[in-house]
């Protein structure tokens, strides 16, 4: 143990005095480290008069610093000169060298100028445990502690009392407090070993979980939505359960890490190991409109470099991500070498079936073969139907060829070409990608056929590969271009499409538009060629997705046919159009398989009839002009001719924003937002001959429209529809104001209206319609699919291909958009390998980082633990091990447990036995003024830790103390009770739509995560929105901390739950309270002053002064319940009551 | 929030030295930083203090400068041709290609005031005060979408989860509050893109983080008391709370216990202060009609007046964000609609703070998170005709007070309005600028978090700017 000189015992500088050999790691290393490596440091881009001082050799060189020789030493004059112009550091720098330091650093100098290696970069080795204060001493950790209270002239403090004991530990292993009955059970068990049989069963407990999990979410920045503006909800609580979990069954802590980092890459890896990686995944994810994917997908990667850095190399590499890091040893090019380390993933959701959904799908999937079969059978007519169908279809069908690519080419993602002849894209996506395909077709080609098809590794299944702003799975092509070898344009007519919107538009030149289709379902899209191309001719295919998000089709194929007949888009689907296109060479299987589709799709499905009233195709959305419009008010007008006078009619119209009707100048109806329909039946008013039909209509700004469909039944059962489109006319103003009689004549000034929209077009939607009830019999096949299971999901990370690997590039200044060289994967030089191999991929760096070769991280492990029961961590710094870092309080104790850790197989379990059994953390947590003045902090732990709880604590503390708390474990994030104000800044959903049964009162590591509005309960206590990871939380004391506790309905439900739960007993509520929420029974000082205060209220809710009935919010209210409500509250608004003992 | 006792009054002390009134909320994080220098001040305190608090009033969506500051004829001219290729050279856009057409600006502008200023008809009451204002035509930014763009301009940085310029503020040199939050955020219009992490307090101490003001009764998240409980019954409740809890210090001794006594008598304080500062009825008519307030009516307006009144009371950083200026269609209408809410309002804090004698210490800042492209925005696909797509290249803010200059105009862009080509301010100098206002050194105020110092205004040089100051 080179590093750990007699002096490093000494533990506070301040307390040191200047005798013996200075030493470099704790007094001059971060003096150095502060005031001058920022210009004389690792950093080659910021370094000054090319001097270094972080390495002796170059130290020593022009003899800055001569080791012995103060007088010899440029250095030594240089900080102590008088002259601004050379004295350092400069003044401009503002790091003054105070007088002891510069003596310090003379005395260094003086001693020879020893170098040593930073201490965290020295593996630990098994310290000698001091003997300590053998009466006191029950653990080693106890003997290190004891031996430096005597070193500080301290004494430990005396064990503390038993209820404080048990509260103590509750808290610690399992985030609750103890009931009363626990506690007392505890306090009055003599057994020599009751403390420790306490500690065992809480560790069982699997409340241990949820409290330790808790912890490391806020290491893994766990939230339930994904951030930035949208900040949409995610899927990615099996993750959180997961660890809950696996802390619960002890996983040891190198298989817990290697599992979050790289399950994905373990041998035969289980559902379970892909669900660990989601730690990476939970960072966050920009889905605003517009945005580069490829940026924010690095500044993920750059998030997920600091949060490895943090929680397992004890080291913030976030310096190195702009320049050479100025303090610590690592590089600019290290650092991108630890990114592309963590880099070479791609990023899909893992679906997740559970046993029973496995067994419901295989159950569903033979009833729906079965029904198939008997509903074929069963039906007389229906082979007679088939036969009649299929003979008609079959000489429609068109023949098509798959065509093969013989070359491929894309911006950026990586096609490949699967069985089927389909291809599949995978890798970096934009929002701008262009695939270019080449094919040679044997045979002539008169149209081309693209399918857009599904796929399991697809976002929503595809068949695009949006991930983002759109709806998962989505995709938009923009333009079709064909050509020749030669390079001319092969002109193409009309596309047409199996199912969704504007197929025409790939062929219009305008990237812009184009065809989109629905996710989770294969379309396609036929591309008739003007002239067909003769046989063998070689042709490209250029494909283009551009869309302001990522659009671009994840799998897809491509077909040919010579066929001079128009293709069709056949909505029954590819495969029975080629079973149909197959004619006399179809097998019996195949047509096998055609009748069971003929069924399902046609047979079962026949067209209802048509609904009286329903929407005509040209009833469209009507204004002035497209787009956002300012406030306006538009006059609208409709002539038609009524030959006779119509049995009945009916209107249905709408307007965005509002609108009146009025039928030959009678109104008839009237609607103020777009949303709100209106259905009205019209009997009176109409006459023979001309009619007409007038609105009028405002906007208050953005899209407007107006559509509106006149439905008259003849007396012959007849429909005649009057409905808006181009026909309408329009005035932005009228002639004369007061006159009413522009409703009833022709308007010659009038401009016709445009049509903005068709029915169902964005923005409006389907709106509701007047509908009878259809006649259509539901589909038992479709009832069936509908029931089939549908799987969770979870974000995780999967290793990419070996022949698409993502190229890790340094960004100039840590930017984005200053791409430089390529650089390779590796761990920073100042981490030792042995002659081991550097690791080259996450598996390798996963294993590398909880081997022993990691210097740091089994002491990152132990400093976080100890910081949790002790309120600060061995080391100050939790994340940061690193040069600027204090030397640890107990330097030795820090490097005994780390060994410790090991030998006890990286068990969690064993690490938090050791430390709640030891002495250490048995004390009083009494702090003596002498105490306060020799150790205010508790850094040498001469007493017991004292602190508040976290938010999600003091919730799930008074939960259990109420008698609230519902022990549910796992599943989808729940939402406990909040003003709805809370979320009135965030952007779009603002709604909290709090949890009813007992989701309201599960434990708080189960809420619902909102990154940009997180739960307030938390946050006012220091909790977390998981933006960033979080190695330490504050401890605020503050107003809005008084006014949650004090007035938060959420509390003040669970006071009247205890209030209640006391009622209904005999026991003197004040003993009883007190010891719910406090474990200890009351002082007769306490009873007499909560006595007090419980018989003034109940007087004034006696008198009426406060009422009974608002307080329990219950009808059976009495002065007594009331009172005992309010003494809850008060209770649980004690210092004590959020605090561990 | 409230620290040791001894500590609190040698921070009382400093901030009396240092001219920026007394600080009552802790900094107890920055005495264990060792932040403070030899001479007791606080060492990013280098300059003198002009600006006690700041009234921030964020345009969320980004206006277009085009069409109420910065006034470029040459548009009208050559409107419907494509910008010249060597000017959008390398140039990224959110929903358009660079090569769009050019949209003429859709208002007429004019100058006013002595100092010439150019203004659309869009905006007739700051018109009114131009020689009130500093205008800024040659603001830059790095983010071309609004949450990264918002995040940059409040907090320094695109990625949520840093500290935000208020919590900066809370955390050097705390409030003159005694029972009102010191950094309030307001909201009106509509969504705000960077979210909650646009007022929060990141790796600062959270007790720094803005508070949002709720609509209602309630502005403080329940600092109303519970419906059936009444005040007496709160003083009774915390009677017996200081009682028990000064037994349980004499027992544990225990610092804390204290602050949390004293943060329950300042959050008494607070349930009484409160209802009193949404009171509008002690405002004369003349002032409610100056800003356009209705009353029993949320929005710009009144947020504006209960920034003011804020600021009386000596809340330090009020920031108002105002969302609804992202026009990809329509700018015209965008403009008219946006400029009618907000046109009014802002001139009138101006003038009611000037005539109460606090727009000397009052900064007042006005402005989006970037500009938006001389060029127009059409989409078939998205539905959109004449609007005009994010620009971070150039775009226009103005200051008042606090220690500005008033009434000139600093930088330039060029003849489209599409580069800066005199005087650039980007965003870190901006806000070097507000803190310099405040007699900070930007440089100085940091905070260590994971292993780094982090300032407001990032590691590259920047700078306060000269010519803006007064």
């Amino acid at each position: 143990m080179k590093f750990i000189t007699p002096l490093f015992f000494a533990l506070f500088s301040f307390l040191s005095p200047l005798i013996g050999k200075v030493d470099f790691n704790r007094e001059v290393r971060p003096l150095l480290a502060s005031k001058c490596y920022a210009c004389h440091g690792p950093d080659e881009e910021g370094r000054k008069a090319k001097l270094r001082l972080d390495i002796r050799e170059d130290a020593l060189k022009n003899d800055v610093i001569v080791p012995g020789e103060i007088e010899d030493s440029e250095f030594h004059y240089r900080i102590h000169s008088d002259d601004p112009d050379e004295i350092m550091p400069p003044p401009q720098s503002h790091a003054t060298l105070t007088k002891q330091e510069k003596e310090l650093l003379d005395q260094w100098i003086k001693d020879g100028a020893e170098y040593a290696k930073h201490w965290a970069f020295v593996p630990p080795s098994s310290p000698k445990v001091p003997t300590g204060r053998k009466s006191w001493n029950r653990t080693p950790i106890d003997a290190f502690i004891s031996d430096n209270h005597a070193k500080h002239d301290l004494e430990p403090s005396p064990e503390a009392d038993k209820y404080s004991l048990i509260r103590r530990l509750y808290l610690d292993l399992v985030g609750l407090p103890p009931t009363p009955e626990q506690a007392d059970a505890f306090v009055f068990d003599n057994r020599p070993d009751a403390y420790e049989k306490l500690v065992d069963q809480l560790l069982r407990s699997s409340h241990y979980g949820e409290k330790w999990g808790r912890e490391w979410l806020d290491l893994a920045r766990y939230a339930d939505s994904n951030g930035y503006e949208k900040d949409r909800p995610r899927t990615i609580w099996p993750y959180r359960d997961w660890v809950i979990r696996a802390l619960n069954a002890d996983m040891p802590y190198d298989q817990f890490t290697i599992e979050q980092l790289a399950g994905d890459m373990l041998p035969n890896a289980t559902d379970d190991q892909k669900i660990a990686t989601g730690f990476h995944r939970n960072t966050q994810l920009n889905e605003e409109g517009g945005i580069d994917p490829l940026e924010f997908r690095f500044y993920a990667a750059v998030d997920r470099v600091a949060t490895t850095g943090m929680v397992w190399m004890g080291l913030t590499t976030g310096c190195a991500q702009c320049h050479t890091h100025k303090y610590d040893p690592i590089t600019h090019d290290e650092y991108f070498g630890l990114m592309s380390l963590l880099d070479n993933v791609e990023e899909p959701d893992l679906f997740l079936y559970t046993d029973e959904q496995i067994k419901v799908k295989a159950d569903l999937e033979k009833q729906i073969a079965n029904k198939i079969v008997d509903l074929q059978k069963n039906d007389t007519i229906f082979e007679q139907e088939f036969v009649k169908w299929h003979k008609s279809e079959q000489a429609k069908a068109t023949p098509w060829k798959t065509l093969r690519p013989t070359a491929m080419k894309s911006n950026l993602p990586k096609l490949e070409v699967m069985e089927d002849g389909s291809i599949y894209s995978s890798g970096d996506v934009t929002k701008r990608d262009v695939f270019d395909l080449n094919f040679t077709s044997d045979q002539p080609i008169t149209a081309l056929r693209l399918e857009a098809l599904t796929d399991d590794r697809l976002p929503g299944y595809g068949p695009g590969r949006c991930y983002y702003e759109g709806r998962k799975g989505t995709f938009f092509l923009s333009e079709v271009e064909v050509k020749t070898a030669n390079g001319i344009k092969v002109p193409l007519s009309k596309p047409i499409a199996s199912g969704g919107n504007g197929a025409e538009k790939v062929i219009d030149q305008d990237g812009s538009s184009g065809w989109s289709s629905a996710i989770g379902q294969a379309n396609h899209l036929i591309l008739p060629l003007t002239k067909p191309l003769p046989a063998n001719q070689s042709l490209s295919i250029s494909l283009l997705f551009e869309r302001h998000f990522v659009a671009s089709l994840g799998r897809f194929r491509l077909s040919a046919t010579s066929s001079e007949k128009q293709p069709k888009a056949a909505k029954i689907g590819v495969e029975a159009e080629h079973i149909l296109s197959l004619r006399e060479q179809a097998s019996t299987a195949d047509l096998s398989q055609l009748r069971s589709i003929y069924l399902e799709k046609v047979f079962l499905e026949k067209p209802s009839p048509a609904i009286p009233g329903a929407i005509q195709k040209n009833t469209q959305w009507i204004w002035t002009a497209k787009g956002n419009r300012p406030q306006e008010t538009l006059y609208f007008s409709k002539q038609f001719d009524l030959k006779n006078v119509p049995e009945t009619g009916e209107i249905f119209f709408t307007c965005d924003d509002k609108v009146e009707f009025f039928l030959n100048g009678n109104p008839i109806g009237s609607t103020d937002l777009w949303s709100k329909p209106v259905t009205t039946s019209v009997k009176k008013h109409f006459h023979k001959g001309i009619n007409y039909l007038t609105a009028i209509a405002s906007n208050n700004g953005g899209p407007a429209g107006l559509i509106a469909q006149l439905t008259l039944h003849s007396k012959k059962g007849k429909n005649q529809y009057i409905t808006t489109d181009a026909s309408w006319k329009h005035l932005s103003q009228l002639p004369n104001p007061q006159s009413k009689d522009w409703h009833t004549q022709s308007l010659p000034d009038a401009m016709p209206a445009i049509v903005v929209g068709k029915y169902k077009d964005g923005p409006w939607g389907t709106l509701n319609l007047p509908q009878e009830k259809s006649a259509k019999k539901p589909n038992p096949i479709t009832q069936l699919r509908n029931r089939m299971p549908r799987p969770n999901h979870t974000l995780v990370m999967l290793e990419r291909p070996k022949d698409n690997p993502r190229p890790t590039q340094l960004r100039h200044r840590g930017e984005y958009t200053s791409p430089k060289h390529e650089v390779p994967s590796g761990i920073p030089e100042i981490f030792e390998l042995q002659d081991r191999k550097e690791p080259t991929n996450r598996l390798e760096f996963a294993k590398w980082v909880v081997s022993t070769d990691n210097p740091i991280g089994d002491r990152v492990v132990v400093n976080r633990a100890w910081r949790s029961f002790f309120g600060y961590g061995l080391i100050r710094t939790s994340g940061d091990f690193g040069t600027q870092a204090p030397a640890p309080d107990h330097p030795e104790l820090l490097d005994w447990l780390a060994m410790e850790l090991r030998k006890q197989g990286m068990s969690l379990k064993k690490l938090h036995r050791l430390i709640v059994t030891s002495s250490t953390y048995r004390q009083d947590s009494k702090a003596s003024p002498s105490l306060l003045e020799k150790d205010p902090q508790n850094r040498l732990l001469a007493r017991g830790p004292r602190f508040r709880l976290s938010g999600e604590l003091i919730r799930d503390h008074m939960l259990q103390a109420s008698g609230k708390l519902s022990g549910k474990m796992f599943g989808p994030g729940v939402y406990p009770p909040q003003p709805l104000t809370v979320l009135a800044h965030a952007f779009g959903n603002k709604s909290w739509n709090a949890s009813k049964g007992e989701d309201r009162y599960r434990r708080s590591i189960y809420t619902f995560i909102k990154r940009t509005a997180p739960f307030a309960g938390f946050m006012t206590f220091d909790g977390t929105s998981g933006e960033n990871c979080l190695a330490k939380r504050d401890r605020s004391n503050t107003p809005l901390q008084a006014l949650t506790l004090l007035n938060d309905e959420m509390y003040l439900e669970l006071a009247r739950s205890a209030g209640e739960k006391v009622h209904q007993t005999k026991d003197d509520p004040i003993h009883a309270l007190f010891r719910r929420f406090l474990t200890r029974p009351p002082k007769q000082s306490e009873t007499d002053a909560l006595r007090a205060y419980y018989e003034q209220q109940i007087q004034r809710l006696e008198k009426g002064e406060i009422k009974p009935s608002e307080i329990t919010a219950t009808p059976k209210a009495t002065p007594e319940l009331a009172g005992k409500i309010l003494l809850a509250r008060a209770i649980m608004n004690l210092d004590e009551a959020i605090t561990k003992p | 929030m409230i620290t040791h006792p001894l500590l609190h009054r040698t921070r009382r002390h400093f901030f009396q030295d240092c001219g920026i009134g007394v600080g009552k909320i802790a900094l107890a994080s920055l005495l264990a930083n060792e932040t403070f220098g030899a001479t007791g001040t606080p060492n990013f305190m280098r300059f003198p203090v002009k600006a006690k608090r700041v009234i921030y009033l964020f345009m969320g969506g980004a206006p277009s400068q085009l069409e109420l500051f910065d006034n470029k004829p040459k548009l009208q001219e050559i409107e419907g041709k494509p910008i010249p290729p060597s000017v959008i050279k390398g140039q990224r856009y959110a929903f358009i290609q660079p090569d769009a057409a050019v949209l003429g600006p859709r208002f007429p502008f004019a100058k006013h005031g002595q100092s010439g200023a150019e203004f659309s008809d869009r905006l007739p009451y700051l018109s009114k005060i131009a020689d009130d204002l500093t205008i800024v035509k040659s603001m830059h930014t790095d983010h071309s979408n609004h949450a990264p763009a918002q995040l940059f301009m409040t907090t320094g940085s695109g990625i949520p989860g840093r500290a935000s310029m208020g919590s900066w503020l809370s955390y050097g040199i705390g409030s003159e509050a005694n029972d009102l939050p010191g950094f309030v955020v307001m909201r009106s219009g509509g969504n705000l893109s960077g979210g909650s992490a646009m007022w929060g307090s990141g790796f600062l101490p959270s007790e720094h983080q803005g508070v949002p003001f709720r609509e209602g009764a309630e502005p403080i998240l329940h600092v109303a008391n519970p419906k059936g409980i009444d005040r007496t019954a709160q003083r009774q409740t915390l009677d017996l709370l200081n009682k028990l809890n000064r037994g349980s210090h004499g027992k544990m001794g225990d610092p804390e216990i204290n602050a949390r006594i004293e943060a329950y008598e300042m959050a008494y304080r607070m349930q009484a202060r409160a209802p009193e500062l949404i009171d509008f009825d002690k405002e004369s008519q003349e002032t409610l009609d100056l800003y356009g307030v209705k009353k029993g009516r949320s929005n710009f307006a009144s947020n504006c007046l209960l920034a003011r009144r804020l600021a009386e009371r000596g809340t330090r950083f009020i920031q108002l964000y105002h969302s609804g200026w992202d026009a990809h269609s329509d700018v015209e209408g965008n403009v008219k609609n946006q400029a009618k809410a907000v046109d009014q309002a802002s001139a009138a804090l101006v003038q009611d703070l000037k005539r109460l004698g606090m727009l000397e210490d009052t900064l007042v800042v006005w402005g989006g998170e970037f500009g938006r492209t001389p060029m127009v925005e059409a989409s078939a696909a998205l539905n959109r005709s004449g609007g005009r797509d994010h620009h971070p290249q150039a775009f226009t803010m103005w200051m008042a007070g606090g220690g500005t200059k008033p009434g000139i105009t600093v930088g330039k862009t060029d003849e489209l309005g599409f580069h800066v080509t005199e005087d650039p301010v980007h965003v870190h100098d901006l806000q070097a600028t507000i803190l310099k206002l405040m007699g900070i050194d930007h440089t100085q105020l940091s905070f260590r978090f994971q292993g780094l110092d982090f300032r407001l205004t990032g590691v590259e040089p920047h700078h306060p700017v000269a010519k803006l100051l007064g």
